[in-house]
């Protein structure tokens, strides 16, 4: 054949009129496809296996495109990705290693498994953890995947691991099953592998490790928030808002720092105390939480001056309600308030909704499980939860018992 | 004068609305001779004549010439001729690879039904009878042709993708097959023959294994061929 770029068959996998020619600098491939205009071919024109690999492969993007299995820009998923405030700056790249990765499915769903088996995916560099997962989903399929799965549980750590490979398996199933993969979908399994990537925050872990264990049974339906009331108990009985030990500089107060005295100092002679630290508190007490009486009236009393609220479900797991049970220096009659609550969470999305209307810093002392409706547990209820907690800066503390089965607040 | 692209179902229509003077022009391999013999056949007494034009062939073979028949020569008339004689359709193939002379005969062949009319060199002369109508196909776009034959044609029109019955026939032969020939048109540089792709079917169906078919009918491009249509659906 005298011009090789005619040569590949684009056209017949995608109809459109295509501009062939070698691939961008730093790819190995990349195509692109639109009904009504041109479309464009770049992957080396050779005959070695490694090259037709790279042709094969851009030949199963064509097709999804065409058949619209995948997401066409990967901006609609990063959308979605910023919606589940899992959007970081590096996540185009693993958007586009997901969407190899299902490419691989469906090319072996069609008998090419062997054709891109030689597909040269680029080694990760192991102490970047970002790469390595970018490596492992690229990889399914091909000659190198057992090696790159090697590196991937030699330099993750576990539980990123677990669901890196999660996630690899669920897209190439997707793609072998030839299900059509939208950007909310491929979103949602991203996130927690995202979440995971990004923030080294034990909490999110925890959490986007719950999500990655519904992967697949529970990832294609639909579960809502119970509805929540928010109460307000009486706050009858008098609370001790101990004022801070912490002292500070200002220009009200004792004279005491005459160092600062001008000229020579700032003037800020004058000591007065910190004020007390207020923000919000909203307790999980739940059935999963194992919280007594006496270990939410601990939490009320290691917080003064904040306002403090529980919630969980009750009448039933179609409800639940989030109580304030001490504010400002009152405190409500908490084993009253305890009384009406039953076991499960059902609200947990709607109490953040409102904690994080409240004034900050905000606390959520929880074990990180959620739940909606029917007290069924959802990848999109943990995902909706994480998304809350990065929208209003909630920090979530798990509590812990110490040797005597006493409570233990990490804060 | 439709002179831009169009399918196949506007020269069907052309034709039934009467047009006897049609030039098919697009990449080989569409099936632009057998629509033209097909539509020449219906409805006449005599198949259709088929002529295929180069540089080697004399006006004088189409339009006929004197051959020795034992002490004397005897008038034979060439295929042209004959269409007219008899009212039979005209295929006239490579138009644009015709040579001069032919090409100037041609402006005569084509002219219009009332007007046209020739006196060969036995001294006779002929009309188009009725019936008459001449089908030419070339691959390259009408351009390169003499304007005052390019005046003579009814209808031009731009056959960029293979015939529906081909593609039927193609997609017969191997489930998917025509499919994927006709999408690859979408890019006439690389474009998958329909030729190419019936031999390719026709050794599958001889039980020959589908990558050494591939090899066998699309030569260089047979890994990328078969990856079209393996993801086209073609059951391998």
């Amino acid at each position: 054949m005298r011009d090789p770029r005619r040569k590949p068959a684009p056209s017949a996998v995608a109809p459109a009129r295509y501009q062939v020619g070698a691939p961008p600098l730093g790819a190995l491939g990349a195509s692109s496809w639109h009904p009504a205009g041109e479309g464009s071919f770049a992957a080396p024109l050779g005959d070695s296996p490694q090259e037709l690999a790279v042709r094969v492969h851009e030949y199963g993007h064509l097709h999804a495109l065409r058949r619209k299995l995948h997401p066409n820009k990967p901006d609609a998923v990063l959308k979605e990705l910023k919606r589940l405030e899992a959007c970081t700056p590096r996540a185009p790249i693993l958007v586009q290693a997901a969407v190899d990765c299902y490419i691989h499915g469906l090319l072996q769903d069609v008998g090419l498994g062997a054709s891109v088996s030689a597909l040269p995916v680029r080694p990760p560099q192991t102490e970047d953890a970002f790469d390595v997962v970018r490596a492992l989903l690229q990889s399914k399929g091909t000659d190198v995947a057992h090696s790159r799965l090697r590196t991937a549980r030699e330099a993750l750590p576990t539980p990123v691991f677990d669901v890196a490979r999660r996630v690899r398996d669920t897209l190439f199933r997707k793609g072998l099953d030839r299900k059509r993969l939208t950007a909310r979908h491929l979103a949602h399994i991203l996130a927690p592998l995202l979440l995971l990537l990004e923030s080294p925050d034990e909490a999110d872990q925890k959490m986007a490790e719950a999500v990655s264990l519904c992967f697949g049974d529970k990832g294609e339906g639909s579960v809502g928030w119970g509805e929540c009331e928010i109460l307000s108990a009486p706050l009858a009985a008098p609370r001790r808002v101990r004022p801070t030990r912490g002292f500070r500089s200002g220009y009200v107060g004792v004279p005491v720092f005459w160092a600062r005295f001008p000229p020579a100092g700032d003037g800020a002679v004058f000591r007065s105390r910190r004020p007390t630290l207020g923000g919000t508190v909203l307790i999980d007490v739940s059935g999963s939480m194992c919280l007594t009486q006496e270990d939410v009236e601990r939490i009320v009393a290691a917080a003064p001056g904040a306002v403090v609220a529980v919630y969980a479900s009750y009448s039933g797991f179609r409800r639940g309600a989030v109580t304030i049970v001490a504010k400002g220096g009152r405190v409500a009659d908490i084993p009253a308030a305890l009384a009406k609550y039953g076991v499960g969470n059902v609200v947990d999305g709607p109490a953040l909704e409102w904690l994080g209307r409240q004034s900050g810093p905000r606390t959520w002392v929880s074990d990180g499980d959620v739940t909606g409706v029917g007290d069924s547990i959802h990848p999109a209820l943990y995902l909706d939860a994480i998304r809350l907690c990065r929208k209003y800066g909630i920090r979530r503390v798990e509590p812990k018992r110490d040797d005597k089965g006493r409570l233990v607040l990490e804060v | 004068m439709a002179r831009d692209s169009c399918s196949w179902d506007l020269a069907e229509s052309a034709v039934q609305a009467g047009a006897t003077r049609l030039l098919l022009w697009g990449p080989p391999g569409v099936g632009k001779s057998r629509w033209a013999l097909d539509v020449l056949s219906g409805g006449r007494q005599h198949p259709p004549v088929r002529v295929y034009l180069n540089q080697d062939l004399t006006a004088q073979e189409l339009l006929g010439h004197w051959v020795p028949q034992g002490q004397e020569f005897r008038w034979h008339h060439g295929p042209v001729a004959w269409a007219w004689l008899y009212g039979t359709g005209l295929v006239v193939d490579e138009i644009g690879r015709a040579s001069g002379p032919v090409l100037d005969l041609m402006l005569a062949v084509l002219d219009d039904q009332e007007t046209a009319r020739l006196v060969l060199p036995s001294g006779e002369e002929i009309r188009p009878s009725l019936g008459f109508a001449a089908i030419c196909t070339s691959n390259n776009p009408p351009d390169d042709l003499d304007p005052a034959l390019v005046d003579r044609f009814d209808v031009i029109l731009h056959v960029p993708s293979p015939h529906p019955a081909l593609i039927a026939r193609l997609n017969g032969a191997l489930q998917g097959l025509g499919n994927v020939v006709c999408d690859s048109y979408k890019d006439p540089e690389r474009a998958i023959s329909p030729r190419r792709a019936l031999v390719f079917a026709r050794f599958v169906k001889a039980q020959v294994p589908a990558e050494a078919a591939a090899k066998l009918a699309f030569g260089e491009r047979a890994e990328d061929v078969l990856a079209a249509l393996r993801l086209g659906g073609t059951r391998l």
